[in-house]
């Protein structure tokens, strides 16, 4: 049995009575535990598929299944990350956590919550700043505080949109880092759909690689990552079958750029 | 010595030299030269007292450039009315003559302020406590914000001096009525404020709210509430200052005492002196309010960079 | 943080909220504690900042009021309108906003009934001195710019006497430019943006301080002139007649007291109108003052008062004004106090005038 299945899903947007499709006929199943990364040029549709996986929005046509039942809307067994505002700016760093865990139950204990928030804050390097205001912390800093509520949540499936996308490339390695610790070392191994377009993030962090095109709308190819883990990224990066893999993701984004994009468009029913 | 030459003590200096030593032109009985250096010397005091105290640099140099303009206007002042009698005398009367009378009107215009101050805060507490939930509540729901916009913005500009004979007849006191002038300045542009914020709050937040399932009334007021707070603080503020603005018509309706009916009252008598005496209190207690507002507002909003 | 504000903010409403259903009333200028003899009758008066409404003030700080069973509160008005807004939604029981703006209410419909008088006079149209010779004569007037207060008392006379005079000022013989307030007319006249303007008490007063000649007094537009005259809802008048005749009376006394006790007088008025005390004198006692105070409804001049508004164009109606002016309750209330006091002077006065004008 699958964790996520995704059947026949397609997705558009109405404008004028005419449906602009955004996603068409996208079939996935990924098993609990799999950490999965969607890559493509942008206009392929990844972000929308992470926002139906996460319950924002509804496809066209099509299910989505999480443990085989279907998807309703959004839910506590998948916790999100996206590329920014993933935290409230009027909330300190240490508020931010302890919010999403009130969500969660609100019977809970304070005290118990607020253990929790100091523990994950503290894992991810960020025990000093914990009463900063997102404001103050640094894009990186921010993310990382993203991170430590989403696996303070302590969700099945962890659904991230490009979140390292929009922080400088020191920072953005140590916060794969992080991503990878904290999800080897859990108790469960969480279900990750990751969604980037950089390649060798792809590589680095993903069990399978799922490559969206622009042009179909649709997957055009999926494609297995078989390292052993943990991996190391100077190691990996003198592998040549890492070189092979990373030169064929490469190849086969650029072709989807230079192929014209389809404008089909359906009709509104 | 060079901290004590700046230009805040020089003008200082020059205002008394020039009311002790050149003759006024003014034909007047009296011409407050006491009350001129007495008012002159008590801004002295307050301005080297707090040079001795403080400490920042900066504030202390901000502190001398608005004394230094305070005594510039002073000077001019007293020159083009006193002493060379340039400006119209009713219109314009004689600082030292707003001074002593000033002074003089201090109970009326405290007792004047308590009056203001009772219609100002309920009338702006009533808006503030009706605007924000309404257009929050309007704001979040996309249907009902577009059936409500379009009429905002027919009833939005509407001089609430208009409503005073309807405010009349309905209310049960003028007090009420009153109070209803100041209420209809200050909700309209809170609530429009409020209404176009929420409307137009940046989505990602609530998609961030969303999948933490937040449930409605968290998402309002957790949420949409704190996320709008730099729209509604616009609003406010604008409702404020139309607050005041609102006073004079306020006070029009069976009052007889109060900040604006007292300007209002003494503009039609043509007692000028009196009116800017009114005029400087008012600016004075204006001055004081929208300091705490804005230290309220500097807390409220300490989260933004 | 934010929960302090909120919790702020709502005490702070239920604490007004409850502050405004205690205040019932309008503290009045007078600081005398309103009376807890349940045996006195309430009434709410509306008046003018202006000396011209005096027996007011007589009749509320000497007692007359409380005399006559009636707990009178008296508030301040800055605009005729407003004044007959309140009386029309029953929110004050009598007023004497002018007599334009009750003879407009009534052509628009509003039962008032004229009860009684105030004062007459205290206008005047003023010039700079350079002007005065030429600005004495209406006959002048043709060409010439003069500033006013749209409906006021003067004004309508004014427009009036114009159309007496043959000159059309509705065609443009003379251009009448409108200002908010005798203040800024008089600033008008001052600045020579006007040839003359139309003020009233206690700016009339004023006029010389201010370097402005009285070119002609109201009585020379027109000799029986009327100002403010007392005006209720007919409904209420007929509700209890009885409480309006002591009401009346009471105006009598005050007058008796105005006519023999002139410092005092000036000191009570001083109270409501804050003025300086030599203007006030000036406009109520001095040879010269044009201004008559008297509660007589002097029926024959709101009459021909009517026929003015009507054929300057500020009414238009077929009623006839009379149905509307009550002078019996006037006459029961003089009656009244000419048998208890009858060698009093001012009362027999009063109803010589009675007779001579109503």
């Amino acid at each position: 049995m699958y964790k996520i299945d995704l059947e026949n899903i397609s997705f558009g947007y109405e404008e004028e009575n005419l449906i602009i499709p955004v996603i068409k006929d996208v079939h996935l199943s990924i098993k609990e535990g799999e950490f999965v990364s969607i890559i493509g040029p942008s206009g392929c549709g990844k972000s929308t598929l992470l926002s139906l996986l996460a319950g924002l929005n509804f496809p066209s046509y099509g299910k989505i299944l999480l443990d085989n039942k279907e998807v309703t809307g959004t839910g506590n067994e998948r916790g999100v990350v996206f590329q920014h505002y993933s935290l409230f700016p009027w909330m300190s760093a240490r508020k931010n956590i302890i919010f999403g865990l009130q969500q969660l139950d609100k019977n809970r204990n304070q005290k118990d919550i607020e253990k929790i928030a100091d523990e994950y804050l503290d894992l991810v390097g960020l025990k000093e700043v914990s009463h900063k205001y997102p404001s103050q912390l640094s894009g990186g800093m921010q993310q990382r505080v993203a991170i430590a509520r989403a696996f303070a949540m302590d969700s099945d499936i962890l659904l991230m949109d490009e979140p390292f996308s929009a922080v400088d490339a020191k920072n953005r390695m140590a916060l794969q880092e992080l991503l990878l610790d904290l999800w080897n070392n859990g108790k469960k191994k969480k279900t990750v759909v990751f969604v980037t377009h950089d390649v060798d993030e792809a590589v680095l962090l993903s069990d399978r690689i799922i490559v969206m095109s622009a042009n179909s709308k649709s997957i055009k190819e999926e494609i297995n990552v078989d390292f052993s883990r943990p991996r190391n990224r100077s190691i990996l990066s003198k592998n040549n079958t890492y070189t092979e893999l990373r030169h064929m993701l490469v190849q086969l984004l650029f072709d989807d750029l230079i192929n014209g994009t389809e404008s089909e468009v359906w009709e509104a029913s | 010595m060079r901290r004590v030459l700046n230009i805040t003590n020089i003008l200082f200096v020059a205002i008394i030299g020039l009311e002790l030593l050149l003759p006024a032109k003014r034909s007047s009985e009296i011409i407050y030269t006491q009350e001129l250096i007495g008012i002159i010397i008590g801004i002295e005091l307050l301005y080297s007292l707090n040079m001795i105290y403080k400490k920042d640099e900066k504030k202390r140099q901000s502190l001398g450039d608005i004394t230094a303009l305070v005594y510039g206007c002073i000077l001019i002042w007293e020159l083009l009315t006193t002493k060379l009698d340039i400006l119209h005398n009713l219109l314009f009367p004689m600082p030292g003559e707003v001074v002593a009378v000033f002074l003089s009107e201090i109970p009326t215009l405290l007792d004047g302020l308590s009056s203001s101050l009772y219609l100002l805060t309920i009338g702006y507490t009533l808006a503030l406590v009706t605007a924000i939930p309404l257009a929050l509540i309007i704001g979040w729901r996309k249907r009902l914000f577009l059936a409500v916009n379009p009429l905002t913005k027919v009833l939005g500009p509407i001089p609430p001096i208009v409503y005073i004979p309807y405010a009349i007849a309905i209310l049960p006191t003028f007090k009420s009525a009153s109070i209803f002038i100041i209420f209809i300045g200050a909700f309209w542009p809170i609530f429009i404020n409020t209404l176009n914020g929420t409307f137009n709050i940046d989505k990602r937040i609530i998609d961030s709210a969303k999948v933490l399932n937040v449930k409605e009334h968290t998402m309002l007021f957790k949420i949409i509430l704190p996320g709008v707070l730099p729209s509604i603080i616009s609003g406010t503020t604008v409702g404020l200052v139309l607050s005041f603005i609102l006073l004079t018509s306020a006070e029009m309706i069976g009052a007889s005492s109060g900040l604006g009916w007292y300007v209002k009252y003494f503009s039609d008598f043509a007692d000028y002196p009196r009116v800017v005496v009114g005029i400087i209190f008012i600016g004075m207690v204006v001055t004081g309010i929208t300091y705490c507002f804005d230290k309220i507002e500097s807390q409220l909003l300490k989260w933004k960079n | 943080m934010k929960k302090g504000i909120i919790a702020l903010m709502i005490i702070t409403l239920l604490g007004s909220v409850m502050m405004t259903g205690c205040s019932n009333n309008q503290e009045a200028v007078s600081n005398e504690p309103s009376s807890n003899n349940e045996s006195l009758k309430k009434m709410n008066i509306g008046y003018l900042a202006s000396p011209e409404h005096l027996l007011y003030f007589v009749a509320k700080e000497k007692g007359f009021f409380e005399e006559q069973g009636i707990d009178a509160e008296l508030f301040q008005f800055t605009n005729s309108a407003e004044g007959l807004n309140a009386i029309t939604a029953g929110k004050l029981d009598v007023g004497s906003f002018g007599v334009s703006a009750p003879l407009a209410f009534i052509a628009k419909d509003v039962d008032v009934s004229i009860i009684g008088g105030q004062n007459s006079g205290a206008c005047a149209v003023v010039s700079k001195p350079e002007k005065y010779e030429e600005m004495k004569d209406l006959k002048n007037y043709k060409g010439k710019k003069v500033a006013t207060v749209r409906l006021s008392t003067a004004d309508v006379i004014f427009r009036g006497a114009l159309l007496d005079q043959g000159i059309d000022w509705k065609k443009g013989d003379v251009e009448i430019i409108e200002m908010e307030s005798p203040a800024a007319t008089m600033e008008a006249v001052k600045k020579e943006s006007v040839d003359a303007g139309l003020i009233w008490t206690p700016f009339v007063a004023m006029a010389e301080d201010q370097g402005v000649k009285i070119a002609m007094h109201i009585t020379d537009l027109l000799e029986n002139n009327v100002c403010c005259r007392q005006h209720v809802l007919t409904s209420k008048l007929n509700e209890d007649p009885e409480l309006w005749e002591n009401f009346l009376v009471a105006l009598i006394k005050a007058f008796d007291f105005y006519q023999t006790n002139q410092e005092e007088t000036v000191d009570i008025t001083a109270k409501y109108v804050k003025v300086d005390k030599k203007y006030l004198w000036k406009e109520t006692y001095a040879e010269d003052a044009t201004m008559i105070t008297s509660p007589d409804p002097l029926k024959k001049s709101t009459i021909k008062y009517w026929n003015i508004m009507k054929e300057t164009g500020f009414i238009d109606s077929d009623k006839n004004i009379e149905d509307y002016i009550n002078t019996d309750i006037y006459k029961k209330a003089l009656d009244r106090v000419l048998k208890e006091n009858p060698d009093n002077q001012n009362y027999k006065r009063l109803l010589s005038d009675f007779n001579k004008y109503n």
